[in-house]
């Protein structure tokens, strides 16, 4: 039941958010905003190919970021730390799935600081 | 979450893309026609007995637990079973048995033997705040005010500071520091004195040199009262000044380097560049009064504590050596006295990741051959933590600020700091 | 009624040079001259009744030739906008939307969301030149507003007043001027009812009034009483005997630097409490003797970084403007608080330094001299030539007889003896620091 609301309000996003992709020459962008204790994505869903993942801290701590798809086999792709204010970048080819983000400071993840992003095909 | 005090620009780490340091002049929004050089010509001739005060900071929240570890408290290894020193591991601390510094501090220790160090083992503020920003906030504004927006050094600059002197407050740095905020005196940002530059794609040698010269010559052309004209005016002539008072300390040609009587650390950080670089603006007999910086690293250590610690507090500690070195080689050691603080320790009890998070009272040290070289405060003890299982704070950083005020720098503490009386005013001079 | 003066001397480049430079970003090549030809009434008139939008020259795109992602990536937010008020064929709408963006200062690091920022962002154009009251009612519902000023935490059990507090001390009337502290905490009461939905991953979302969280009980502000709500709120501001007079002088500020005189002063409040539309006082400013024969003012950063890449005729092609304008002390979307910019605080020696970097940025793709290799357009050994070289680059901008003779004197000192190699190499190093210097003189630093 949980997983199809998730996925119904993935997709009813997806669609919202299209115009708003960045992909004519294949590269999509999201942001991860990241505060005490939240993980906030710009964007529910990207299309699948490469992705430039941008992690903004936000908040008043030191924070990080983890990617993993929930795939079989997958690797999680870990971010740098960042201190308040600092930002940093990666892209990712990503292929369709869901993926897990979240902040691996002791806690965070405890405390919010997890998403899902939607990677669609 | 309280605004940084300073010019309006937002805290940010951002790196800007390799651009050449200027001298960037904060304030003096009043500014008058006068040239700033002669100005700082001015202020030079008038104090050669100038005291000056170093603010270094450390940031993060340095853990005071490590920086002076209780090795001889039963207790310390219980709540760091990871993390605790072992007793020896660093030199012993002559003033409390139960202390030992970081092995990394050991150019500190050497300095504390000599009578050079004034030790807070135990410094904060009641209601401690255990965010970054507010209690950094609180530190650089000398109260525990989150609406303040002037630093209590800037303060002390509007209130004895000259209009035409933008170097009475230094920031070593990309941007203000805080502390340094003013709300009437002109202070200033430059992040090594050898690095002052105006580059221009496609233009150089003697070309480069008229055309920086030709800047203080359009604004030198009168602006007929015109406030707009003016102020663009100013700008151009103050940032032209300042170019030329900083001459001796751009590198030319072959010389890369500023040559320094003793020797730094090695290496490309920022710090111990800019204390060399320090030691030999106030060689040169620039009018500096406050000067902030940076210690390298962070200390917002909640995991790879250890490491991270060891390496930073090592380059930290052997630059102050250095400076205090170069200080005395050159004379002017009476004439200086160095803060080093931080926004607060780390909490007592290490958290699973081999590391601290964040706690109430934290370590800080005043070094000069001027200071008493005795401890401020008490080391508070691992047995009465707070509620929150903190350091309680056995010395306050406002009345700290109270004794920096009057008996260094000869001011009125009461007009500066808010409520000053209320707090004790340690001894910290010889 | 009181009639407010009108700028009755000659309309020539120089004074529509700086209408476009007040009331825009400056202008486009050749804009200045043929805004001249309509006239002070003309030229005004279009730029308060201006044509449907369309964009002049090329797409934006980052230092890869990648398209924007305004909502998803940092500082194409800055960007996006940078370039709208390079490209827009209604300069004065675009200079509004930054006028309430410093108005109504709602930062994305309190906000936390590029896409909410944006929404606000569209917000304020749309009431550019229209209704302030429809603004103001507008902005209080808005999303990124009601996070900034926590709108969403003001609930009946436990009031917030942090809206209520700069609705009137920063929006309407000015501070401690015509209300009370009474006055704040009765207005977070009539504010109450606006929530949100926390959606993981998403932040809030969700916004709408919630009668049941709306404390219904009398209010009393202004010494009225009554079952205020949000709009009321609004409402009871811009009717206060007070907001106008705040109003004029406060959009009065942003386009010309010395207060209006009494007179002035008398005649816009009148014609703003008709019925409270921005369009006809900004009409009535922009005509004023005041912009045309009183002092300068500086240009905002990003004022002055859009007017460089219209002179120049460029498109935001580089990242770079992001930082740069940061380091000049305006970063859009990023406002230091609540309170906005400070205007007199645009050039102290920090920021010139920002611009001197702005202008080597912006002058970079005309740089003239050998580049990889290749051999760059041959510079004329001319001071003469030099000096009007750079002028044109830079679209021809009016400067002051001393400057030209000082950047003169520059070129002629730098080129006087230089034989042998230098007769070859200085003239494009001469020519190059001619316009960076033309680019920093105090002249293009203000209008």
């Amino acid at each position: 039941m949980r997983w199809l609301v998730i996925v119904l309000t993935a997709a009813l996003a997806a669609v919202a958010a299209l115009p708003a992709s960045a992909g004519t020459e294949g590269l999509s962008f999201v942001q991860v905003v990241e505060k005490e204790f939240t993980l906030t994505l710009s964007r529910p869903s990207v299309r699948a190919g490469n992705v430039s993942l941008e992690l903004v801290n936000f908040g008043m701590d030191t924070h990080d970021l983890v990617v993993k798809g929930t795939m079989a086999g997958a690797k999680p792709m870990k971010f740098k730390q960042l201190d308040p204010r600092g930002r940093t970048d990666r892209t990712l080819r990503l292929t369709p799935g869901r993926y897990s983000l979240w902040c691996s400071i002791p806690g965070h993840k405890a405390k919010g600081m997890h998403a899902t992003l939607l990677v669609k095909k | 979450m309280p605004m940084p005090a300073g010019t309006g620009l937002d805290r940010r780490t951002f790196v800007a893309r390799g651009v050449g340091m200027a001298l960037a002049v904060y304030g003096g929004s009043a500014l008058r026609p006068q040239i700033f050089d002669e100005g700082i010509a001015a202020a030079a001739a008038a104090g050669p007995e100038q005291k000056v005060l170093v603010s270094v900071f450390l940031d993060g929240g340095a853990d005071a637990l490590s920086l002076l570890a209780p090795t001889g408290d039963p207790l310390y290894r219980q709540l760091r079973p990871r993390l605790a020193l072992a007793a020896g591991a660093g030199p012993a601390f002559a003033e409390d048995p139960i202390l030992t510094w970081h092995p990394s501090l050991a150019p500190l220790a050497q300095l504390h033997g000599e009578g050079k160090v004034n030790v807070m083992p135990g410094i904060g503020y009641d209601h401690p705040n255990q965010s970054h920003f507010t209690s950094r906030h609180f530190w650089e504004v000398g109260a525990a005010d989150e609406r303040l927006s002037t630093g209590w050094l800037g303060r002390y600059l509007d209130r004895v500071g000259k209009p035409d002197n933008p170097l009475q407050g230094l920031s070593l740095d990309w941007s203000l520091q805080p502390s340094l905020a003013t709300a009437r005196m002109p202070v200033a940002a430059v992040d090594a004195p050898d690095r002052y530059d105006f580059w221009a794609r496609g233009v150089w040698g003697e070309v480069s040199d008229r055309m920086v010269d030709t800047i203080g010559r359009l604004g030198a052309i009168g602006s007929d009262g015109d406030p707009g004209l003016e102020a663009a005016s100013d700008a151009a002539r103050q940032s032209v000044r300042l170019y030329d008072q900083l001459t001796p300390f751009r590198p030319k040609d072959d010389r890369k380097k500023l040559v320094s009587p003793v020797a730094y650390p090695p290496g490309d950080d920022a710090f111990p560049r800019r204390l060399a670089g320090l030691a030999a603006m106030l060689a040169a007999g620039l009018p500096l009064r406050v000067v902030a910086l940076s210690a390298p690293g962070g200390y917002d250590t909640h995991d790879n504590q250890a490491q991270d610690l060891t390496d930073d507090l090592k380059l930290t500690a052997a630059s102050l050596l250095a400076f205090q070195r170069d200080l005395e080689v050159r004379g002017l050691a009476d004439r200086v006295l160095v803060h080093v603080w931080t926004e607060f320790g780390r909490r007592a009890k290490e958290n699973g990741s081999g590391g601290t998070d964040h706690g109430a009272a934290g370590t800080g040290f005043l070094i000069g051959s001027r200071v008493a070289g005795t401890m401020i405060g008490e080391f508070p003890g691992l047995a009465k933590l707070d509620e929150d299982g903190n350091l309680r704070a056995t010395a306050d950083f406002r009345g700290l600020y109270g004794a920096i005020l009057e008996d260094w720098l000869g001011t009125d503490a009461e007009a500066i700091i808010p409520g000053a009386r209320k707090f004790t005013r340690p001894t910290i001079l010889r | 009624m009181a009639t407010i003066p009108a700028y009755k001397g000659p309309f020539r480049t120089s004074e529509a040079e700086r209408l476009l430079w007040r009331a825009g970003f400056g202008p486009r090549r050749g804009q200045a001259a043929s805004l001249a030809r309509l006239g002070l009434d003309g030229a005004v008139r279009s730029l308060t009744h201006p044509p449907g939008e369309r964009w002049i020259g090329p797409r934006p795109h980052d230092d890869k030739g990648r398209p924007l992602a305004p909502a998803d990536a940092y500082g194409h937010d800055h960007l996006w906008w940078l370039d709208r008020m390079v490209r827009t064929r209604r300069p004065l709408v675009e200079r509004m939307t930054l006028v309430w963006h410093d108005w109504f200062a709602t930062s994305n690091a309190g906000v936390g969301s590029q896409k909410l920022m944006l929404a606000q962002n569209r917000l304020l154009r749309r009431y550019a030149l229209g209704s302030f009251d429809h603004l103001l009612v507008a902005i209080t519902a808005n999303p990124a507003m009601l996070i900034w000023l926590s709108g969403t935490d003001n609930r009946k059990d436990a009031p917030n007043e942090n809206y209520g507090r700069e609705l009137m001390e920063l929006f309407t009337l000015g501070e401690g001027n015509g209300y009370t502290e009474r006055d704040v905490r009765e207005q977070a009461r009539a504010l109450t009812g606006w929530t949100s939905t926390w959606k993981h991953g998403k932040g809030q979302t969700d916004f709408r009034f919630d009668q049941k969280r709306h404390d219904t009980e009398t209010k009393t502000v202004f010494g009225k009483q009554g079952a205020y709500s949000w709009r009321d709120s609004v409402s009871l501001c811009v009717h206060h005997k007070d907001h106008a007079p705040f109003f004029v002088r406060k959009l009065w500020s942003y386009f010309i630097p010395e207060p209006p005189d009494a007179r002035t002063q008398a005649g816009l409040e009148e014609l703003y409490r008709k019925e409270f539309e921005v369009r006809p006082v900004l009409e009535a400013i922009l005509r004023h003797p005041a912009l045309y024969s009183g002092p300068r003012m500086v240009k905002p950063p990003v004022v002055y970084i859009a007017g460089l890449l219209r002179g120049l005729n460029r498109g935001v092609d580089t990242s770079a403007w992001v930082w740069l304008s940061e380091g000049a002390g305006q970063r859009l979307f990023y406002p230091p608080n609540v309170a906005g910019w400070d205007d007199s605080r645009w050039l102290d020696t920090n920021a010139f330094r920002g611009r001197w970097y702005i202008a080597n940025t912006a002058l970079e793709k005309v740089s003239l001299g050998d580049r990889k290799g290749k051999k760059g357009p041959k510079v004329p050994n001319d001071p003469e030539a030099i000096v009007k070289g750079a002028l044109a680059v830079l679209g021809n901008p009016t400067i002051r007889p001393e400057t030209r003779s000082e950047l003169l004197a520059f070129a002629r000192g730098s080129l006087k003896g230089a034989t042998g190699w230098k007769a070859e190499s200085y003239p494009p190093l001469v020519a190059n620091a001619v316009r960076q210097l033309l680019a920093v003189s105090p002249d293009l630093q203000t209008c």
